[in-house]
């Protein structure tokens, strides 16, 4: 019997870490990415920060922790390789060195109201401040995850004691497949890599601007990304929507015009991207034969 | 008709326009032995921004070194590839830009000119 009501995820097929170190590594990622990584001033202080093209659009999104001796990225796990190779390019004369952590560190959420009541060492902490704490015998490094409606602890966990930590979750949450986690993340607005998260689009649509500092000086693609927002012309923005299982074509449409693109899908829920003037929440929409209704923006 | 002659490899050339500044700068800094370093770092909107500072410590090992019009440059090897063919110019004047890259590898550049993409 399940007492808690928690869930537990493992995203180590979803997200992996890369440790970056060196005297210049946050210096060049604050180069790279589009928050103020150089506010990172304690250990255990992250933040969210967009790797963005020289045109503005997303890499991936990056979560960014200081550790006592290195510096900590959380990125997508299919976008790890081109994360690396875009970070060493940029690595002229920089003192930086990126080690990918996939094998040694698993990526694991539990979710559910009060689960942080079960680590005192949790106590206080806000979102993106990372600790290191012990869950049973197995100790990890957790932070609570950047989303809005969700209450959850994300652990990074050595892939040695991945069954001992397991097995303390075993009783106390439901294990949630890869579906499961797909239907929460789509339900709770959360982009991932490779199908929100593409270079067909900018931050500011895929409502990620909390992730940009628009004061602190350039980054790759911060002249596109500040135009965009300075003169309004984000075009369109990412919304949830409900939808009928049927649907199979990803175009959406308002009469004959295309007005936005469906990202994701699942049990009749969905994310996609929709033109400003569609946003609103109760918008009916077609795509194909299919009517499609606007939840709000993410 | 073929021909068998190697091309001149390209390298890094400053102008006597922006040598005569580079020693002026240096002089105002009160260190006019000092020579120039040259390379890009990542960043800037661009992708790659210029770095061009004085310095009096001579080259690191893996420097290359290029000396032209009384001025010598230090570049790294990294950078060296970004560089290679770049021209350094002096824009004076009330318009003017200061000191100015004419890099033939630039692809793109931002708005401001400091950073450019390859």
């Amino acid at each position: 019997m399940i007492k808690d009501g928690f869930k537990y995820l493992d995203l180590s097929g979803v997200y992996a870490s890369l440790s970056i170190h060196g005297a210049d590594a946050l210096d060049l990622l604050d180069r790279l990415t589009t928050n103020k990584l150089m506010d990172l001033t304690d250990v255990g202080m992250g933040m969210g920060s967009v790797l963005t093209s020289n045109k503005g659009r997303i890499i991936d999104l990056l979560y960014v922790f200081k550790l006592a001796d290195s510096i900590l990225v959380i990125t997508s796990y299919e976008a790890r390789d081109k994360v690396c190779e875009w970070i060493d390019f940029y690595t002229i004369t920089e003192d930086v060195l990126v080690e990918e952590n996939s094998d040694q560190l698993g990526y694991h959420r539990v979710v559910g109201t009060g689960v942080a009541d079960l680590f005192p060492q949790m106590a206080g902490l806000k979102p993106l401040q990372a600790r290191e704490i012990s869950v049973g015998s197995v100790s990890c490094l957790a932070f609570l995850p950047d989303v809005k409606s969700l209450t959850a602890i994300d652990f990074l966990v050595p892939t040695e004691f991945t069954t001992q930590f397991n097995a303390y979750w075993r009783g106390r949450a439901d294990f949630i497949d890869s579906d499961g986690f797909d239907r929460m993340r789509i339900f709770n607005g959360i982009p991932v890599y490779g199908k929100e998260l593409t270079s067909k689009f900018n931050p500011l649509e895929a409502g990620l601007i909390r992730h940009i500092s628009f004061n602190k000086g350039c980054y790759i693609g911060q002249e596109v990304v500040a135009r965009l927002n300075t003169y309004d012309k984000v075009q369109m923005q990412l919304v949830k929507l409900s939808l009928p299982m049927s649907v199979l074509d990803p175009v959406i449409q308002n009469g004959a015009k295309t007005i936005g693109l469906i990202t994701s899908t699942n049990n009749e829920i969905g994310l996609g991207y929709v033109r400003n003037a569609y946003v609103a929440e109760g918008t009916v929409l077609k795509s194909g034969e299919c009517l499609i209704e606007v939840l709000g923006t993410v | 008709m073929t021909t068998n002659a190697t091309p001149a490899p390209l390298k890094i050339e400053i102008s006597d326009e922006a040598a005569v500044h580079v020693k002026q700068f240096a002089i105002a800094e009160g260190k006019p032995n000092a020579d120039i370093r040259v390379g890009v770092k990542g960043g800037g909107c661009s992708g790659l921004t210029y770095i061009l500072e004085i310095v009096e410590n001579g080259p690191s090992d893996t420097d290359k070194v290029i000396e032209e019009n009384g001025v010598k440059l230090y570049v790294d090897k990294k950078s060296y590839v970004f560089l290679a063919g770049t021209v350094l110019e002096y824009s004076g004047g009330l318009n003017g830009k200061g000191f100015v890259f004419n890099n033939p590898n630039a692809k793109t550049t931002c708005g401001c000119g400091t950073s450019f993409s390859v």
